[in-house]
């Protein structure tokens, strides 16, 4: 009964505005990152620079953006509320911002300081964010299965944290001979973005595909097993990957791999049968960002099912740059152009109190300045796939378009904040108080 | 046995439906096609929230003694709404396509969190709290969103 009582205590407009307006500044450091390395830094996946732009990317863009929407969501979707929920903000977002700047820096030049510094402030953050969530969720019966891949991605989001401990300690000496560094780079890779942000994209993805962009639903025991089943394969794969079992770790990354790609799959064949008569920037987001998942997921299993691909580490690259910039960043963008204007339309309509009604959230980010930064977007993702596959030809061009797409996705942000700032304003006039002299 | 959520979230669905036909008809500016479609969405949701307020939502009150807790913000909620559907009504009235497509997307956004919310938490708690009457109640709710004018009002 506790969490029905909390419907209305919404959080604060500021609460999950500071996490969506800090994303894409993460997304213009991976740009200028990419450009001041050049083409030398894109020879693997295991140069300095790489590995701090798939952390700015993953930590610094995906974690702020996606700690921000559910901070929003808990209370719509599982009836649960944070305590203190600006507090558990600011705390949150604050350790994770220094974090993510420390982390990306001291993996760049090998600081071991700068290192040891990230890993507490991470840990720090996400234990605040683990256990105001874990506290809000407590007696939240799992009636759905939204709620119960919601609770899952979060103790995925746990097992992820300690992982990078492990590596932390492994990288700066101390545990450097003790621990298998490559298998648990590999299981905190799997962890982050399939136990994590994968099971948490599908829980979003069982209600928002079909009630937003009007679809049938997903299949009732698709959507019951998915996240069970990926955690399940996942624990599997962990077990068999830290005990060197090379064949059975195959079979069981493969069936891992399978299910991401059947979600993908099915997500597009659901948005296939959507009744909406025009596909908009959202929708035209989640199609990309589930055909890259999906050409990751075969691309994976094929570089697995020959020796002669497998050895190319091209691949490597392609399908981070697939999993990354085409599928979690891509849904990250197309969720933000729904999320952002509506709660912006929604804060202003609760300071109206219903005798002003605020503007409709199509006007809050003009649309043509949503369609081209998308466009934008778009025009990156495919520049850092040429440069994955030819890094001196493409470099440049792709760290300039992540640069450009997500200033323009920041500034597209801004315009949504100024908007709810002036019209705030302009209700206050209205009646009078003394805000509007502000 | 069919419950209060069952019935209740199919006929979220129902007007989906009937939200669609109406977006697809201002899509092509096919106005009077847009109005009448519109129109039978508008009904049904105002048939939903009346079965809800009047109906629903008292036995939920009256069974767990608590009046300014969910149901009452899913009362704010459907003000919120009405102006929404007014809004977008007017806007089709006016043949204005941007401002009709602004509300309507604002609507059905505003719509879905809130059934989201009902779906999975409230009408849990109807089921849970209400399983001595529920048939009774899974009857009167169907008589009233089905065959509007006949059920209790």
């Amino acid at each position: 009964m506790q969490a029905l009582l909390s419907f209305d205590q919404a959080p604060p407009f500021a609460a999950p505005f500071r996490f969506f307006l800090t994303a894409p500044v993460f997304g213009v450091l991976a740009g200028v990152l990419l450009l001041a390395s050049g083409p030398a830094a894109l020879a693997s996946r295991w140069t300095p620079a790489v590995l701090a732009v798939t952390h700015l990317i993953t930590v610094g863009f995906m974690l702020q953006a996606m700690l921000g929407a559910l901070l929003q969501i808990l209370p719509v979707v599982a009836g649960a509320n944070m305590l203190r929920p600006l507090l558990v903000a600011r705390l949150v977002h604050a350790s994770l911002l220094c974090g993510a700047c420390l982390l990306a820096g001291g993996l760049l030049v090998q600081h071991t300081v700068a290192l040891l510094a990230a890993a507490t402030l991470l840990a720090g953050g996400l234990l605040i964010f683990l256990t105001a969530a874990t506290h809000a969720l407590y007696a939240v019966p799992t009636t759905s299965p939204t709620i119960r891949g919601i609770k899952l991605a979060l103790s995925g989001l746990g097992v992820t944290t300690i992982l990078g401990l492990l590596l932390v300690y492994a990288l700066t000496g101390e545990g450097s001979n003790q621990l298998p560094f490559l298998s648990l780079t590999a299981v905190h890779l799997a962890w982050g973005l399939l136990g994590w942000s994968l099971v948490l994209l599908s829980a979003v993805a069982f209600v928002v595909v079909p009630m937003f962009q009007l679809t049938p639903p997903y299949h009732e025991r698709f959507a019951q097993a998915f996240p069970p089943t990926v955690v399940g394969l996942l624990a599997l794969w962990t077990l068999v990957e830290l005990n060197d079992w090379a064949n059975v770790s195959l079979l069981s990354a493969g069936l891992l791999l399978a299910a991401a790609g059947a979600f993908a799959g099915l997500t597009l064949r659901l948005q296939r049968l959507s009744k909406r008569p025009r596909l908009d920037a959202t929708q035209h987001c989640w199609r990309v960002a589930m055909l890259s998942t999906l050409a990751a997921a075969i691309l994976w299993l094929l570089a697995n099912s020959s020796a002669q691909f497998g050895d190319d580490n091209r691949w490597a690259l392609v399908s981070g740059v697939l999993v990354l910039g085409g599928g979690f960043m891509t849904a990250i963008v197309g969720m933000l152009y729904k999320i952002a204007p509506f709660l912006v339309w929604l804060h202003l309509q609760n300071h109206g109190a219903g005798r002003v009604l605020a503007p409709n959230m199509n006007k809050v980010i003009p649309l043509v300045h949503i369609e081209r930064q998308t466009l934008a977007h778009f025009v990156s993702l495919l520049l850092l796939l040429a440069a994955a596959v030819w890094p001196p030809g493409f470099a440049y061009p792709a760290g300039l378009a992540l640069v450009v797409a997500n200033a323009w996705l920041l500034r597209n942000l801004v315009l949504a904040v100024r908007f709810y700032r002036r019209h705030r304003q302009a209700i206050d006039a209205t009646r009078g108080t003394p805000a509007a002299q502000r | 046995m069919q419950g209060i959520r069952d019935v209740m979230a199919r006929h979220h669905r129902s007007c989906d439906d009937l939200l669609a036909a109406a977006e697809r008809a201002a899509a092509n500016s096919a106005w009077g096609t847009a109005l009448d479609a519109f129109a039978r969405f508008r009904e049904a949701m105002l048939v939903h929230f009346s079965a809800e307020e009047s109906f629903l939502f008292p036995l939920f009150e009256q069974r767990t003694g608590i009046h300014l807790g969910p149901t009452q913000v899913m009362r704010l909620e459907h003000a919120q709404m009405r102006q929404l559907l007014a809004a977008a009504e007017s806007a089709l009235a006016a043949h204005d396509g941007e401002e009709y497509a602004g509300n309507a997307e604002t609507l059905l956004i505003m719509m879905q969190q809130h059934n989201v919310k009902e779906e999975n938490v409230l009408y849990p708690m109807c089921d849970e709290q209400l399983a001595d009457q529920l048939e009774a109640i899974v009857q009167q709710l169907k008589q009233s969103i089905e065959q509007p004018g006949q059920g209790a009002e």
